[in-house]
């Protein structure tokens, strides 16, 4: 007996001694593998088909463009229509992974690293982050999709540089042509990649009212998305809008849900990989110093400063600003907005950076009063 | 390390011009004629066998046995661990060192420099996690692994030990260490404080 554990100790010593150590090297396989399938092939010559893995940014529009505040005349409606983009569409901030794809078979996308904090949105015991599946065809070849940014106009005044609204070095252009993404618009039905830790609270970012909370951790869910007037309803009264349908509400597993991305037109959901500079609404404005800017190809309006009640309607603040749009051929929907007197960040300020109205630039197209 | 290695070559420095004490001293005298058996105990570090860097800290143990005045011979056990981090990875390794030795020793007034070749094997037990992988909701291997390995190993210690009192002596040591760590030659270096004790 004695015997038999004797060679049972030094069978488990053999094993034991053939185990490979591997330290702190060695590949890292992935924290989450996810199916995406592009449904349809766009046929484009000599394409490249990639599907990208984008995390959203929480992300507000600026008053004129959260459809609550009514345009002054049609200029400053067809203004808002050119140079606003959907205020609940999804909005790109970061490419995390990327992978070529074959129209209808599945592909497998890998995450090596967890998204990051500025992805999460919620503290640190209830956090999640929600990212969407563009597919896009590389025509640059490098093997990302490049985000780009809405084409305002520099500024030349007051906090010109800081002020100019584009701080990065995005084009305006999208190098890459966008043929559809999963998770487009919460007024659309969407699967979207679901990060979660911790406890769930339902927020304002990309939110999913009466369905069920994501999973812990990586996971595919689903929802029919709402309508823009409830939405803008419940915007109003501040609270969350309730999805269309709740039978479309779907939680799955990250690594088995196949996510279908509905081939659409070139760069009709090009805002897919439209980026913003700023997250929070906030407007950059700028002085009508000197020589009229190049106006070429965008379109221009009047329109009273917002100011939004606490009641959530518009009111008008007493000065007109000049909003002008970016160009039609531009892939990224934006504006910039021009004011006779008042700071960079605020037109309304009460220590003013600038203040032209008895002396307008002589290009000024608005009333001054 | 380095501390330790300056230690023990100023306590050699010293025991090489301080002679030992008369007879008739009788706080701070140690054993005239310690017998040939010593046990010795305390810190240990060295570089994980397992890992690319680090210090690892931890405890040792000895037993010699004195052959003469020149030869000893002996076996130790020394266990120290560590945790180093990637961006991908965390391992957790807890070494055992066994070593059987045979030494080479020469007194100096109450001192006593040696020559200590070890060689035996290190059991190393390593817990590897994937960074991220519970936040990921990650199990089984795809978490972490755990592995046990025995690798081959040798040691060439120099050792300075001074006898304080009665049968008392605190040793120090250092050297060069290396194993045979996924059929490739991984070297290191070890070091040690103890206190020992030679009736």
């Amino acid at each position: 007996m004695a015997a038999v554990k004797c060679s049972r100790t030094m069978f488990a010593i053999a094993l034991a001694s053939c185990g490979k150590l591997q330290g702190i090297g060695g590949d890292a396989p992935p924290l989450a593998t996810m199916q995406v399938e592009a449904t349809a092939d766009p046929g484009a010559a000599g394409e490249s088909l990639h599907v990208a893995l984008v995390w959203g940014m929480q992300w507000l529009p600026e008053a004129l463009c959260t459809g609550i505040v009514a345009p002054d005349n049609p200029a400053a409606g067809s203004a808002f229509a050119a140079g606003c983009r959907d205020p609940f569409g999804f909005v790109p901030l970061r490419v995390e992974a990327d992978v070529p794809v074959v129209p209808g078979e599945p592909t497998t996308i890998s995450l090596i690293d967890l998204p990051t904090s500025d992805v999460l949105v919620g503290d640190i015991t209830a956090r999640v982050a929600y990212g969407s599946f563009v597919l896009y065809d590389d025509r640059n070849g490098n093997g990302n999709l490049d985000l780009a940014r809405a084409n305002r106009i520099a500024a030349t005044g007051m906090g010109a540089g800081s002020a100019n609204g584009s701080n990065s070095n995005l084009p305006v252009q999208l190098p890459d042509v966008v043929y559809g993404a999963s998770f487009m618009t919460m007024t659309e039905p969407d699967l979207r990649l679901s990060y979660r830790e911790g406890g769930f609270v339902e927020t304002a970012f990309y939110p999913r009212q009466g369905c069920a909370d994501p999973p812990p951790a990586f996971s595919i869910i689903g929802a029919s998305g709402f309508d823009t007037a409830t939405a803008i309803a419940a915007v109003a009264a501040g609270t969350l809008p309730e999805e269309r349908d709740l039978s479309q509400c779907s939680e799955g597993s990250a690594a088995t849900t196949i996510v279908p991305i509905t081939t659409t037109a070139a760069n009709v959901d090009a805002e897919a990989a439209c980026t913003e500079n700023t997250a929070d609404s906030s407007v950059r404005y700028r002085e009508p110093k000197g020589d009229e800017p190049d106006f070429t190809d965008r379109m221009l309006a009047c329109q009273h400063l917002p100011m939004l009640g606490s009641d959530g309607s518009g009111s008008a603040d007493d000065q007109i600003q000049l909003i002008v749009t970016g160009r039609s051929d531009d892939s990224c929907a934006g504006l910039t907005h021009y004011v006779l007197r008042g700071c960079t960040t605020d037109a309304s300020c009460e220590a003013p950076q600038w203040d032209d109205l008895d002396t307008p630039p002589t290009w000024w197209p608005c009333p001054v009063d | 390390m380095k501390s330790l290695a300056a230690f023990t070559l100023v306590v050699g420095s010293v025991l090489a011009c301080t002679p030992a004490f008369a007879d008739d001293t009788i706080v701070l005298s140690p054993r005239s004629e310690p017998g040939p058996y010593r046990v010795d105990a305390g810190l240990y570090e060295g570089m994980p066998a397992g890992l690319p860097a680090g210090i690892e800290p931890g405890i040792g143990l000895g037993f010699t046995r004195e052959c003469g005045c020149v030869f000893a011979y002996g076996v130790r056990l020394a266990i120290a661990g560590i945790t180093e981090s990637s961006e991908a990875w965390t391992a957790s390794d807890v070494d055992t060192r066994l070593r059987v030795f045979a030494a080479l020793h020469h007194s100096v007034g109450r001192g006593e420099l040696s020559l200590r070749l070890g060689g035996g094997t290190n059991i190393v037990y390593e817990d590897r996690v994937r960074n991220g992988g519970d936040r990921a909701g990650l199990t089984g291997d795809a978490l972490g692994t755990r592995t046990v390995a025995a690798l081959p190993a040798a040691d060439l210690e120099a050792v300075v030990a001074l006898h304080l009192i009665g049968p008392w002596l605190v040793i120090a040591s250092a050297g060069p260490t290396a194993e045979i760590l996924n059929s490739e030659l991984h070297g290191g270096f070890v070091a040690g404080v103890a206190v020992g004790w030679q009736p």
